[in-house]
């Protein structure tokens, strides 16, 4: 068998200017408002996994998390004037993203075998099949419940367990108060212990 | 003695609970109970992962932002927003037109890049400045046809970037004076 590498140059424009990589989260905030493409670019490959993330705690499908971040990202752009930086870039961009989260999953089937993406991407080698089993079963279930919760509880437990957002940043997130976000974060683990406690 | 409230049992299940309220933890069962329960369940909670996507994913994803944000106007309000290459590039090339009429205004009727004014010269013009006319002209046929790809054959594109750099780099004065030049410049597009 022969082989044989193959090199291609990168499509103009697809990377980001190589001095961009070196700006801050600032500095490229301000091009992005001056309308700078590539800074954004840059300001995406830099946010992009946290904001999946957040995503895909909401949906726990992969298609749908793809969708709803790229939402997060245009109106971003859209409200990149807007962006005074009181707040950290990553804070903000969390922001739009549990809003569009917020805004757009209960209008989708919250389809309770969505979750198949999980389990279908576990790395399982080296456990006993049974363990791996009983292991993903019960993550099912945590998943289920989370995406079970009523939207504010769901998006506290999303910032504050997977997130490590402080209560503040959570409140500022959600425009609610800290002793709310508390309450939410309480009643949200008061709600998962009486579901998954009824389904061990 | 007080139960916990909600804040306090998230507080005690985080361990940031006050210093004042950590006996209760010592000697209130139920609490206690209910505590570590919450904090079993943060921690399985927490212990989910997301799963990974493909590393191919990332590249793709980046690609179907930067297609949908094309279809998107520049970010609105600020007076960045003023400094959008669609505004920066017709505004540069006034610059330099405007340059070019000072420093010929400046130089004198016979200085080496004859104005624009000269293109059409008076009955009293001197031949000197017919001849400069010609050499505008030319200069001008040269330049005019000449877009963006000619540029960028020529060695003189900018690179992705450079535009907002070059932006960056300016001080408060000056930004504040391109600021001008292009409130200056919208206003005389509108009449």
């Amino acid at each position: 068998m022969e082989w044989s590498v193959k090199v291609v140059a990168p499509e103009a424009g697809a990377p980001p200017a190589p001095a961009l990589t070196h700006l801050d989260d600032a500095q490229l905030v301000a091009l992005a408002a001056a309308g700078g493409r590539e800074a954004f670019d840059e300001i995406v490959v830099r946010h992009r996994r946290s904001v999946y993330h957040v995503c895909y705690r909401f949906t726990n499908r992969h298609e749908d998390a793809a969708d709803l971040a790229q939402d997060a990202f245009v109106r971003a752009w859209r409200g990149m004037g807007q962006f005074k930086g009181q707040a950290a870039l990553s804070t903000w961009l969390h922001r739009i993203a549990v809003n569009v989260c917020l805004n757009k999953v209960s209008l989708k089937t919250v389809s309770t075998e969505a979750l198949s993406d999980g389990d279908r991407l576990e790395d399982t080698r080296g456990e006993r099949p049974g363990d791996a089993i009983d292991r993903r079963e019960r993550a099912r279930a945590v998943r289920r419940a989370i995406q079970a919760l009523p939207k504010k509880q769901r998006a506290t437990l999303i910032l504050r367990a997977y997130h490590d957002l402080s209560h503040q940043q959570i409140a500022d997130i959600l425009g609610s108060s800290v002793g709310a976000v508390k309450a939410n974060f309480f009643h949200a683990l008061g709600n998962l212990k009486k579901t998954l406690g009824s389904k061990p | 003695m007080t139960h916990f409230t909600p804040d306090e049992m998230i507080d005690a299940a985080e361990g940031v609970l006050d210093a004042d309220r950590r006996h209760h933890l010592e000697v209130c069962e139920p609490c206690r109970r209910e505590v570590e329960a919450l904090r079993g369940l943060l921690q399985e909670a927490a212990g989910i992962p997301v799963p990974e996507p493909s590393p191919l994913f990332w590249d793709g994803f980046s690609a179907r932002v930067r297609l949908a944000v094309a279809g998107q106007p520049a970010p609105a309000s600020t007076w960045a927003a003023w400094l959008r290459w669609s505004t920066l590039a017709p505004a540069g090339a006034l610059a330099a037109a405007l340059l070019v009429v000072v420093a010929s205004l400046v130089g004198g009727p016979t200085g080496p890049m004859a104005p624009p004014l000269s293109l059409r010269p008076s009955a009293a013009a001197s031949d000197d400045l017919l001849l400069d006319a010609d050499v505008w002209e030319i200069v001008a046929d040269l330049v005019g046809p000449a877009d963006w790809d000619a540029a960028g054959q020529a060695g003189l594109a900018l690179t992705p970037g450079d535009t907002e750099l070059a932006v960056l780099s300016l001080t408060e004065d000056e930004r504040r004076e391109l600021s001008r030049l292009l409130a200056g410049e919208i206003e005389r597009s509108k009449s």
